[in-house]
């Protein structure tokens, strides 16, 4: 609840960096959105982690989006929602929250891919004017789906270290054989949409940081994301999927 | 507990139909998460609740009022939804 404090314990402001006048504001008017996506996260998470503990990690990134925020990028508000679920997301994945967690925080990311991807006008051609309703909310709701598993899929792969004994071992034996069948897909894919799937999804880094290093805008990241997300998933829902089909 | 947009059985039907294909590759926890996801999808973001709007059936119950997807339970437009 929006009253409740964290359990996170945060970086002491070093001496020299206390926060500006106009830092304390954007904090001030980032705290409303900051709760506002600590419980809806919480609730797309399915309650995995605490809504403190949630709070707690976009708590630390508003301190550090109110220092960064430059008003030519337009009005706080919007900036620091997209960049605070992020942070919510990314710290999910990376603070031993457990498997469950992690792998749906990667999910969860994967479909907000989808939607920036679709945003910068990657469904245009089948999502066209001149398609019908029913089609296109088809058609968003299979990229969304597919977005959805091949994260949770990849997320599989994580079973080794950190395994859950609460999972039943039929099911960790599903989540074991496709993921191992999901690294062997990700091989086959062009060399930038690999790049961005193994370091995202395989080696936990931030999406940002992989599109800088390959020299290209975010935007157009999320749109390969979205060609490769799409590759995959078609391959995961035919009809041979990735492996051994389960039982 | 399900998402309440789950109960209206044309959004039911369109997201079981997108995760069909997954349903023997992903465990049953996953899935029954994912279709909670698709729902929070289509109630959350401002496109897709208008393309869901676009593609609902038109309902008209024996009121004659109409019904509106997007909310919970299918839920009745007030006097500006009247038809006729």
């Amino acid at each position: 609840m929006g009253g409740q404090q964290s359990t996170v314990q945060h970086e002491p402001i070093a001496e020299g960096s206390v926060p500006r006048v106009h830092e304390e504001r954007l904090i001030r008017e980032g705290l409303p959105l900051l709760r506002a996506e600590a419980e809806r996260l919480w609730r797309r998470l399915g309650g995995q982690v605490e809504r403190d503990e949630l709070h707690g990690l976009g708590h630390v990134a508003l301190i550090e989006l109110a220092r960064a925020y430059d008003a030519a990028r337009g009005p706080f508000a919007p900036y620091a929602t997209l960049r605070l679920r992020w942070a919510i997301l990314d710290g999910v994945r990376r603070h031993s929250h457990g498997r469950v967690a992690a792998a749906r925080a990667r999910a969860l990311g994967a479909c907000e891919l989808t939607t920036e991807a679709d945003a910068a006008g990657a469904g245009a051609d089948a999502a066209g004017a001149d398609v019908e309703p029913g089609e296109q909310l088809r058609t968003l709701l299979g990229r969304h789906a597919g977005a959805l598993a091949v994260a949770l899929v990849a997320a599989g792969g994580d079973m080794a270290e950190a395994a859950d004994p609460q999972e039943d071992p039929e099911q960790a034996a599903i989540r074991a054989t496709q993921a191992a069948a999901l690294r062997a897909a990700v091989v086959r894919l062009p060399a930038e949409q690999r790049t961005l799937i193994e370091r995202h999804y395989f080696e936990d880094e931030q999406f940002d940081t992989i599109a800088a290093d390959l020299g290209i805008s975010r935007s157009w990241a999320s749109r390969l994301h979205a060609q490769a997300v799409d590759a995959l998933a078609a391959t995961l829902g035919g009809p041979d999927g990735l492996g051994a089909p389960a039982a | 507990m399900p998402h309440p947009l789950l109960d209206d059985p044309f959004v039911a039907a369109e997201i079981d139909r997108a995760l069909a294909v997954y349903a023997s590759r992903l465990p049953t926890a996953d899935l029954a998460w994912a279709r909670d996801q698709l729902a929070a999808l289509l109630a959350d973001n401002p496109e897709a609740r208008e393309l869901l709007a676009a593609a609902h059936p038109r309902q008209v119950d024996e009121s004659g009022e109409r019904l509106r997807p997007g909310i919970a339970a299918p839920a009745v437009v007030g006097e500006r939804g009247k038809t006729g």
